[in-house]
């Protein structure tokens, strides 16, 4: 049997709520959240397989956050994608090598990214 | 010196210091590699390649036990040695994420120096036309200066911070500097201008439909409330924040004001039920912390000189030292408490001096306050005996 993975998704609650149940009928077992200060603590009380983040928070930039997530679980240096909205937002996500979501994405186009995280594609 | 802060660090550590493995050194040594970088970009001579590779591994030597601020401070040169020079707000990334770091290690001064660097980077002319970024960073400097009780130095940063987020047109971030701006307030004890800025602040944020804000403004005027001895409009602020908010820190920390309205209402069973439901089970480290200082105070005040022994020891095997300064200035206050109502009130006494000087320093008015009011309620009581 396979291991659930999990996913740390750290959106505004609109996006989030679209995405997280084709996210959940995939196989990944979805936490959300939607600002830093959360991120961060959700964070240090277990390990997470992949983490779906916005590249602009309420409290903070993301690729800081995703620095600082990515510095206590190093699998998340590579299992990162981005959600942007503005071309400023694309050009900060570019220096972090990370994949770019850019807005408006479809609920598959997330799914096939997250399961790429591990080069596997998920039945759907 | 430039990165003087840095260096008086080092310089306290004493004569066994040693630079290997010294993630201090290795902070100082990346900061100096971020000004190079400033200074002349990305590495091109093979002289300066030998100098980033001996950098990498003077971070390398850094232990696993610090293994989190290695790989901060190995990404710093990651992304500086691919980033263009135009590249400024996203090369700062993980500086910023590294004043984090420091800021949750409770080294303030360390972290407002980091946080220094960055805001003068972006606030310059070669720096960035990204307003978010440049608000962010000065509302980030705004919190170390308040931590570390330079209120005067907070107040700017913040109000610089709220000029640079309305320009920016971020409206959840306006709000957030007005929030920073109202908890300086309260913490200087001006009561009547906090609930003025959050009352603001809790209007717009429901007009524009932003709950998670809202949900921090009210939590921070119940606050307000409270220290005000209003206890019932407190739950009320409380308990609307508590319903806006999925955030489950925030939660925490709500539900612990609850309970810290019921202990000033004398419904102790019931406080007590809270704190000791968050003492086991919350999620946040410092909301246990928190609740366990409080289960000292409810000790007291029923008269329970074996829970207070229990609890305070339960406290001490609390790493407190990792904790903010004022949660620590809290516990001692409360195990003065118990001092002096178990054991000796002069040794109480002693402790209350030395502790209302300590909130003096931190700038924190209203629980320096907190401690003279105790203070002066016991030498009123000892004094016809003396």
């Amino acid at each position: 049997m396979t291991k659930q993975r999990r996913l740390l998704l750290v959106e505004d609650l609109g996006l989030a709520g679209q995405l997280s149940p084709a996210l959940t009928q995939a196989g990944w077992t979805v936490q959300t959240c939607t600002s830093a200060r959360e991120a961060i603590y959700l964070i240090k009380q277990q390990e997470v397989d992949g983490l779906l983040i916005a590249a602009t928070l309420p409290d903070e930039r993301g690729d800081v956050v995703f620095y600082r997530l990515s510095a206590s679980q190093p699998q998340l240096r590579t299992h990162t994608a981005f959600f942007t909205r503005t071309s400023h937002e694309r050009e900060v996500v570019e220096t972090t090598q990370r994949i770019d979501l850019k807005i408006p994405v479809t609920p598959d186009q997330v799914v096939r990214t997250v399961n790429d995280f591990y080069g596997t594609s998920r039945a759907s | 010196m430039r990165h003087q802060p840095f260096v008086q660090a080092m310089a306290d550590c004493g004569d066994t210091y040693r630079l290997e493995g010294s993630e201090l050194y290795a902070g100082f040594l990346v900061l100096r590699h971020f000004d190079e970088w400033l200074a002349m970009g990305t590495v091109h001579t093979s002289e300066d390649r030998d100098a980033v590779l001996r950098l990498r591994q003077q971070i390398e030597t850094i232990p696993d036990s610090a293994f989190e601020v290695r790989s901060l401070l190995g990404t710093v040169l990651d992304v500086l040695g691919r980033a263009k020079p135009t590249d400024i707000v996203g090369a700062v990334g993980p500086l910023l994420a590294y004043g984090a770091y420091l800021d949750s290690r409770n080294q303030y001064r360390l972290g407002q120096h980091v946080l220094s660097i960055v805001t003068e980077t972006l606030d310059s002319p070669v720096g960035s036309t990204d307003l978010f970024s440049v608000a962010v960073a000065y509302l980030e400097y705004g919190r170390f200066a308040h931590r570390l009780g330079e209120v005067n130095d907070a107040e700017f940063y913040y109000a610089r911070g709220l000029t640079i987020a309305t320009q920016s047109g971020d409206d959840d971030l306006k709000l957030y500097a007005k929030i920073c701006l109202g908890r300086l307030r309260l913490n200087r004890g001006d009561f009547v201008g906090a609930e003025s800025l959050l009352d603001t602040v809790i209007a717009e944020a429901r007009r524009n439909d932003l709950p998670s804000v809202e949900a921090c403004a009210l939590q921070l005027r119940g606050s307000l409330l409270l220290h005000s001895k209003r206890p019932v409009d407190a739950i009320r602020d409380f308990s609307i924040a508590y319903s806006l908010t999925p955030n489950r820190s925030l939660r925490e920390l709500l539900l612990g004001d609850l309970a810290a309205c019921a202990t000033v209402l004398g419904l102790w069973q019931a406080a007590c039920a809270i704190q000791e439901k968050l003492a086991r089970t919350a999620h946040d480290r410092i909301a246990r912390a928190y609740a366990l200082v409080n289960l000292v105070e409810l000790a007291i005040l029923r008269g329970d000189h074996d829970q207070y022994r229990a609890r305070w020891q339960q406290v001490q095997a609390y790493p407190l030292a990792t904790m903010p300064p004022l949660l620590n200035l809290y516990a001692q206050f409360y195990a003065a408490n118990g001092v002096e109502r178990f054991e000796s009130v002069s040794a109480a006494l002693a402790t209350y001096r030395t502790l209302s000087t300590r909130a003096k320093e931190l700038g924190n008015v209203v629980v320096e306050r907190l401690i003279r009011e105790r203070l002066d309620t016991v030498l009123a009581r000892e004094q016809p005996q003396s």
